[in-house]
């Protein structure tokens, strides 16, 4: 099968990433508790290994973001800024520099929306209900040519036929998890008594 | 060496999937769900790779992404030496039961 695999771009850049696949890959970053959830979330590799390299180059804009206006808050708080602005005797362009510093700590505009890949879900689950023989040599193979299809649509730009893959797949998953679980293994056995 | 007697029936699944590796050296599952013509399904073929794998007729390995491609590694399976022994019996098989020999001759 001649194929035009998709490759993500090693920059860690997320406007290099055309803008018809971003929202297939990214977590939603909303406030300071969401985004450590999602440090939570790669810290115990729950995030698959396609998603950290961008991930992680917002974790480091955003420390970076963090630490710096913790820091100017800090400084301002140094030399009697805060003190200032609590009395109200404070210069007005001051002021607004500093209830900006404050603001940039727990503010997150322009996000760039970050979703789950729509498979991790389904491996969780699986990882959860079968064995680690059948996770690997059967469900992730699953997944691997689900992606591998499902990458070609998008290169090719075809999203109507990447979302039919994704349900096609989905499908299949399910299949495999039918004959997986005890019903199906019990299925097949009295299948093979009939023969 | 069959220490059972039984004889090592196939499904139309399993017999299909050997016929593939047989001609075609190592495939991929897509691949094979691709050649089959419909025969084999994208949610069964694992499963059935899996039981054929247990049964020892056929292996796989993992097989990495090449670079800068990054997602699960894909499976590459052939059919072992059992395998091929197992197919060509079958194949056998129903020759002979498709032969005149084993109606008696002609109807």
């Amino acid at each position: 099968m001649e194929t035009k695999t998709f490759t993500i771009p090693p920059k860690l850049s997320l406007k290099s990433f055309p803008k018809h696949l971003r929202k297939y890959f990214y977590y939603e970053i909303k406030s300071p508790v969401n985004f450590s959830i999602l440090i939570f979330n790669l810290a115990f590799g729950l995030v698959r290994d396609e998603l950290s390299l961008y991930v992680f180059s917002y974790f480091f804009y955003f420390s970076a973001k963090i630490i710096i206006n913790l820091g100017g808050v800090v400084v301002f708080y140094k030399y009697g800024v805060i003190d200032r602005l609590l009395e109200n005797e404070i210069n007005p362009t001051l002021k607004k520099i500093v209830y900006k510093t404050i603001w940039n700590i727990f503010y997150y505009p322009n996000q760039p929306k970050i979703k789950k890949p729509h498979t991790s879900t389904l491996l969780k689950t699986v990882k959860f209900l079968f064995s680690f023989k059948t996770q690997k040599e059967v469900f992730e193979p699953i997944v691997a040519d689900w992606q591998e299809e499902y990458f070609e649509a998008l290169f090719k730009k075809e999203i109507w036929k990447s979302r039919w893959i994704n349900v096609r797949y989905t499908y299949a998953f399910i299949i495999a998890m039918w004959q997986k679980s005890p019903i199906g293994d019990l299925i097949e056995f009295i299948s093979k008594i009939a023969k | 060496m069959n220490d059972n007697n039984e004889f090592p029936k196939l499904s139309r699944k399993e017999f299909k999937v050997l016929e593939l590796l047989i001609a075609k050296g190592e495939m991929f599952g897509l691949e094979m769900v691709e050649a089959s013509e419909d025969e084999l399904k994208r949610g069964t073929i694992y499963v059935t790779l899996q039981r054929m794998g247990d049964k020892g007729y056929v292996e796989s390995r993992e097989e990495p992404r090449p670079t800068p491609e990054v997602g699960i590694p894909r499976r590459k399976y052939w059919a072992t030496g059992l395998g091929e022994r197992v197919y060509q019996t079958n194949v056998k098989a129903r020759e002979f039961f498709n032969s005149d020999f084993a109606w008696g001759g002609s109807i």
